[in-house]
């Protein structure tokens, strides 16, 4: 196939960026000084054009000599200016795609697109910054293309039940990739609403505004003028009433439009073979992976979510995200904690979320109780040399008592809502004092376990186990005093569960019995 | 009440009892000597009080330390140290006071390798570094036939299938 370039989109977006990242040197030397006749003035403007002309230069050239070609199973880019790079990146090694949308890019109807591998530094992923959508829509297909005619050619291997790893078995007993897409979530007006109260976004006004304030307090004496504005306020209580309501409907209609922006069209769809996540208004984000490569899913219960039901779940991929991307992998974070789960559920045929775990033993919370506070007794040592002195603030022997009241109660919580489940193909873990984490994953998912048992808790029979998962960087799981057998268990269901002798129907079994549990 | 995982059967050398020692006294001794110097200086120039306070008791606890990790931890660990690789996991058990397993299948090794400072090149032996994705783990000192016949049959049964990426 040929050789392509970007869009010339991406000479714009490169101006665009640099017009904006030059705008307050601008104004500074050309409009605020504009009278000004000093040298390092002129100098100064001189320099700013020469800087300007070169990096103009910088993104032209660098637009022309950015190539790229689709091979049969890889992309090839070429780029750098005078020091030439070539990089070829297989499409098996291709994680997640994400695309990035800035408004400005938007208005030209063209996209990013960026491929994000499993490896580690900067030639992890593969940004296209600037093509058209049915380009990004090409490239898309050639690495589904790809994936295809690879399932296809696997199948009689997987049947002949030689060597073939978990991937190519899975693939090959599933059904082949069909286009038909199935929307599962979009928030409604409530939904936005909900979320903009609970992000508590409109909070996020007050850093905007100091923001803006210091920018202008560096051009404009500010200070003294809010000082005149301040005593005005404090001398009339009506106004202070009104300026304070004011605020407040401010920050709501801040908080509400900030998050409709970001949450405002959030999609959830997927297809046979794929996770599709896209949200955004102005900039739209987007995220498609593969089912396969979802590692884990972990759900998260703030405490204040947890008082209204809600819950997030997440998946946990492989590829990493690049700035203002890394909260995509999430499945909207204001869902209905039933609701959450039942969409994990739709989305993933592999992976479900158990009912039913088992607790912990009362063991537990005896070896959780004896275990050495550190925290609270390095926190009361520092406390008793320090011996804080402020007003309201209640002495230092209360404040530690206050501490360890705070780690014992913790512990208590953390031991309630602890619970484990090890069934099929899948392990379970769920804990946390204050807010709570559920964790499951499959075992072929697992890259490394452990099993260990300190001496405290071998004298009340129970373990810790843990699991470690691909991920950047990679993502530990641990759960600590499970009953001794558990832990047996759990070690057993790793080293003698071989994914490639279990049959395939006997898997499909397990699956039925779980899905009428749930 | 122990657990009931079966476990790898190769053991490390006995000579790596030695070569903790060593290490640990060379390292141990600079620490001391250290907490030594700053409690002269400090005796000499008069600092406060609670800061040789401090000195004494973190330099004590050192000298504690130093007597366990040289003399009793390096018996009881190279005793503890278990290992072993079947056609699907690395297996290794070790610890004093807390037991750790770890499994590590056969398809998720990146790679496996050997390394030998002056200490353990002093006794002839090698600790071996199995590397997954994300993670790796080291078999301290193995002798030198055992650390090279155990990274080929790692390096073996670990390419038969590298598939996922």
């Amino acid at each position: 196939m040929e050789s392509r370039r970007m869009h010339p989109g991406r000479i714009l977006l490169s101006l665009y960026e640099l017009v904006k990242n030059s705008a307050i040197v601008f104004i500074f030397l050309f409009v605020l000084r504009r009278g000004s006749d000093a040298g390092w003035v002129v100098a100064g403007r001189w320099i700013f054009i020469a800087a300007i002309a070169i990096s103009t230069l910088n993104i032209i050239l660098s637009w022309w000599r950015t190539t790229y070609r689709l091979e049969a199973d890889s992309v090839q880019i070429n780029s750098g200016i005078i020091s030439r790079k070539h990089r070829n990146v297989p499409f098996r090694r291709v994680q997640n795609v994400n695309r990035q949308v800035p408004a400005v890019l938007r208005l030209f109807g063209l996209t990013s697109l960026t491929l994000e591998t499993g490896a580690d530094g900067e030639d992890a992923s593969v940004k296209f910054p600037a093509i058209t959508k049915a380009e990004a829509a090409r490239i898309e297909e050639a690495l589904d293309g790809y994936r295809k005619e690879r399932m296809e050619a696997d199948r009689p291997v997987t049947g002949s039940g030689s060597i073939g790893g978990e991937a190519q078995q899975m693939a090959g007993t599933g059904p082949l990739p069909g286009k038909i897409r199935t929307v599962h979530f979009t928030p409604e007006l409530k939904d936005v609403l909900k979320a903009s109260f609970l992000s508590f976004s409109f909070i996020a006004l007050i850093p905007v505004l100091a923001t803006l304030y210091s920018n202008i307090d560096d051009f404009f004496d500010l200070d003294s003028r809010a000082e005149g504005f301040l005593s005005f306020l404090a001398g009339s209580g009506i106004v202070l009433v009104i300026t304070v309501a004011l605020f407040a409907v401010a920050a709501i209609a801040f908080g509400i439009i900030r998050t409709y922006l970001k949450y405002g069209r959030y999609e959830i769809s997927s297809d046979d073979e794929r996770i599709y996540i896209r949200r955004g208004v102005l900039t739209e984000h987007s995220l498609s992976v593969r089912k396969k490569h979802v590692q884990a899913i972990q759900i998260t219960e703030t405490p204040f979510k947890r008082l209204l039901g809600l819950a997030e779940a997440k998946l946990v991929t492989v590829g990493s995200f690049e700035e203002g991307l890394e909260d995509i992998s999430s499945l909207y974070p204001f869902l209905g904690k039933q609701r959450a789960v039942e969409l994990v559920g739709e989305l993933l045929p592999d992976i479900r979320v158990l009912d039913g775990m088992e607790r912990l033993p009362k063991a537990a919370l005896t070896v959780r109780m004896l275990r050495f506070p550190w925290t609270a007794m390095i926190g009361t040592l520092v406390l008793s040399f320090w011996r804080p002195d402020f007003p309201f603030v209640p002495d230092w022997p209360v404040l530690a008592a206050a501490l360890f009241v705070f780690t014992y109660a913790l512990r208590y919580f953390d031991y309630r809502n602890t619970r484990y489940a090890i069934r099929g193909p899948l392990v379970q873990f769920s804990k946390g004092g204050l807010s709570r984490e559920t964790f499951v994953t499959r075992r072929e998912k697992v890259i490394e376990a452990a099993v260990s048992q300190s001496f405290l808790q071998k004298r009340f029979g129970v373990a810790t186990v843990g699991t470690t998962n691909r991920a950047k960087p990679v993502h530990v799981e641990e759960l600590k005093d499970l009953p001794k057998s558990a832990a047996e268990q759990f070690n057993r269901w790793y080293t003698e569960r071989n994914p490639e002798l279990v049959r395939a129907d006997e898997e499909a079994e397990s699956w039925k019995t779980l899905r009428s549990g749930s | 009440m122990e657990l009931d995982i079966r476990e790898p059967e190769g053991r490390i050398s006995k000579k790596a009892v030695t070569v903790w020692r060593l290490s640990n006294t060379i390292g141990h001794g600079i620490t001391l000597l250290v907490f030594a110097g700053l409690i002269i200086a400090g005796s000499r120039f008069g600092w406060w009080d609670w800061a040789m306070t401090v000195l004494w008791i973190f330099g004590g606890l050192t000298a504690l330390s130093a007597v366990y990790s040289i003399l009793i931890e390096p018996v009881i660990l190279q005793r503890t140290w278990r290992y072993g690789a079947d056609e699907e996991f690395v297996q290794m058990r070790h610890g004093v006071l807390t037991v750790q397993h770890q499994t590590v299948p056969m398809t998720k090794v990146q790679y496996v390798g050997l390394e030998q400072g002056p200490l353990l090149r002093k006794y002839g032996l090698y600790t071996l570094t199995v590397g997954t994705m994300g993670s790796n783990h080291s078999i301290p000192a193995l002798p030198e036939q055992e650390a090279k016949e155990f990274r080929n049959r790692i390096a073996r049964l670990a390419k038969i299938r590298e598939e996922e990426e």
